[in-house]
């Protein structure tokens, strides 16, 4: 069935948002984001604190339910957390209790994988985000940088088609962040999937993304969609480049409120 | 010991002997009670516990040496008491026996039961009122009816320890997993994680400073079950070996007796604390 479905979608979008918006009692936090996600784009999202970035994650993860409008994944609603998608948390979301080789292979675990089929996955991305050698120590005997590698080591070992990405260096250091961006990005692109990274770096939004949503407003929508044609594989150099300055000066104006013209021609405005 | 002050002239303050040779253990041994004279609190503890003693031996000399043990009699009398008294080994092991295993099913009763109460809403609403209820109840209360139930035997024992354990441990892993963090939850939920891998998977482990102050009290209630009823049905063991030593005025022997219990229910407190930071070194990062 799968098969058929792939064929007859290669070009569908992974993931369709259509007039979603979410209350919290009787405060609306976002309303009417229309979004489609191509297959294995990288998605930024920026906006202000409190723009209900993340809250818009997790409606996508299905942790949230929308109180408006629909979010499709591979076509179909997500109505709570799925197989197919795989998040990473600002605050590493480990558990205390657990070795890094538990936590990563956390995923598997309660999907009933066997026990040793588990420690080999879990092995090869613990391995991938450089964790070799520290399976079995606990996240409180690990830096900062660490405990996000395992997270996202976590993620991966799910085979997502959709990795979530909740402003996971938001809480590092300036020099484990950039480190762990290009980390990031070598690793999509050995194993690439569609990545919805929020985030209220602008920079990292920039480097990563295919394109940056800007959201914005109270109650907040999405205010501008920004295409990043930096060519790929995008590595340290990429943020030298004059192109990558001057989009993300563009999109520092936008999320910073700054008025401009729309025929603006810094970037393609969707 | 010169060439040593010579080659480390630094070290040596007037009036002090001089280092002494690092490797020696008599050395080691005396700077460690150095180290323990020098701090003040444990000055403090030993002049206190000299304080206590003194007047105790002379307060029994002085007023009623038949109605009371005194701290030299019972240094006395413990060395033989503890090597070669086979009644006080077998009582107390019967005692222990007991407790163990009524703390073991009352523990485990009240795990369950606990954790499923701070999990699931209409649980909590059904049956929390009647754990709480239970932790209220004066377990004295109970032992009639027990004693009905399983005679004066080794049976109501058991009883009454699990009746007193249960609750407080209950009630530990109840609020322990009730304040399971939601970020746990959510990463759970995230992976999609079913019910039970949230029960034993991260309530248990989550709530476990919990469950550990609930055994703290349940160790003390089930030690205190298991004397009362050797005391009210002469059921044999250590309580009531303590109550015949008392009766008969060997008051030296008794405290020994008492002393093993107290010694005891330290040991299933601080046990637990030292074997969890032993084997799960995450506890106290949490």
């Amino acid at each position: 069935m799968a098969t058929i479905n792939d064929t007859e979608k290669a070009d569908a979008p992974r993931i369709v948002l259509s007039g979603v918006g979410k209350w919290f009692d009787d405060l609306c936090v976002f309303q009417g984001v229309d979004l489609d996600v191509g297959k294995n784009e990288i998605i930024s999202i920026v906006g202000p604190s409190g723009c209900g970035k993340t809250s818009l994650l997790r409606c996508l993860n299905g942790l949230l339910k929308p109180d408006q409008g629909q979010v499709l994944v591979d076509g179909e609603p997500v109505l709570g957390p799925r197989k197919s998608i795989a998040m990473v948390f600002q605050d590493f979301g480990l558990f205390p209790w657990k070795t890094v080789l538990g936590n990563v292979g956390y995923g598997l675990k309660v999907r009933g994988v066997p026990k040793s089929e588990i420690r080999d996955v879990a092995q090869h991305f613990i391995k991938l985000v450089g964790l070799e050698g520290r399976e079995h120590a606990y996240p409180f005997q690990l830096s900062g940088g660490m405990q996000q590698r395992a997270g996202l080591a976590r993620a991966l070992t799910v085979n997502p088609n959709v990795l979530l990405m909740d402003e996971p260096f938001g809480s590092l250091d300036a020099q484990t962040r950039e480190l762990l961006q290009f980390e990031l990005l070598n690793i999509w692109s050995e194993n690439p999937t569609t990545m919805v990274f929020v985030t209220h770096a602008i920079e990292e939004a920039v480097l990563l993304g295919d394109r940056v949503v800007v959201m914005m407003g109270r109650p907040s929508s999405i205010r501008t969609i920004v295409d990043v044609p930096l060519p790929r594989p995008r590595d340290p150099s990429t943020i030298a480049s004059a192109e990558f300055q001057q989009i993300r000066h563009y999109v520092w104006e936008l999320v910073m409120g700054v008025e401009r013209g729309r025929s603006d021609g810094a970037a393609h405005v969707g | 010991m010169a060439d040593l002050t010579d080659t480390h002239p630094d070290r040596a303050a007037p009036g002090d002997p001089g280092p002494t040779p690092r490797s020696s253990p008599e050395a080691k041994a005396a700077r460690a009670i150095g180290r323990m004279w020098r701090s003040k609190s444990v000055r403090t503890r030993l002049g206190t516990f000299v304080v206590i003693m003194t007047a105790w031996q002379a307060g029994v000399m002085m007023f009623g040496r038949d109605y009371m043990a005194t701290p030299l009699g019972i240094l006395a009398v413990a060395p033989e008491m503890l090597t070669t008294d086979a009644q006080l080994w077998n009582n107390t092991r019967m005692t222990l026996v007991d407790v163990a295993i009524g703390l073991g099913l009352g523990g485990a009763a009240a795990l369950l039961v606990g954790i499923a109460l701070g999990q699931a809403k209409t649980l909590e609403a059904a049956l929390g009122p009647y754990i709480n209820g239970l932790y209220a109840t004066p377990m004295l209360a109970i032992l009639p009816i027990f004693t009905l139930w399983f005679g004066f035997s080794e049976q109501t024992r058991i009883a009454l320890v699990i009746f007193s354990a249960f609750p407080p441990l209950a009630i530990g892993a109840w609020d322990g997993s009730r304040a399971v963090s939601k970020r746990y939850l959510e990463i759970a939920d995230s992976f999609g994680a079913q019910r039970r891998h949230v029960w034993l998977g991260i309530a248990v482990p989550a709530s476990l400073p919990y469950l550990v102050a609930g055994f703290r009290l349940a160790s003390g209630r089930a030690l205190t079950a298991a004397v009362v009823v050797e005391f009210l049905t002469a059921v044999d063991g250590l309580g009531i070996y303590a109550m015949t030593l008392t009766t008969t005025f060997r008051h030296d022997e008794a405290v020994v007796a008492i002393a093993i219990l107290s010694i005891v229910g330290v040991l299933l407190t601080v046990g637990v604390q030292k074997t969890i930071e032993k084997f799960l070194p995450w506890y106290g990062n949490m």
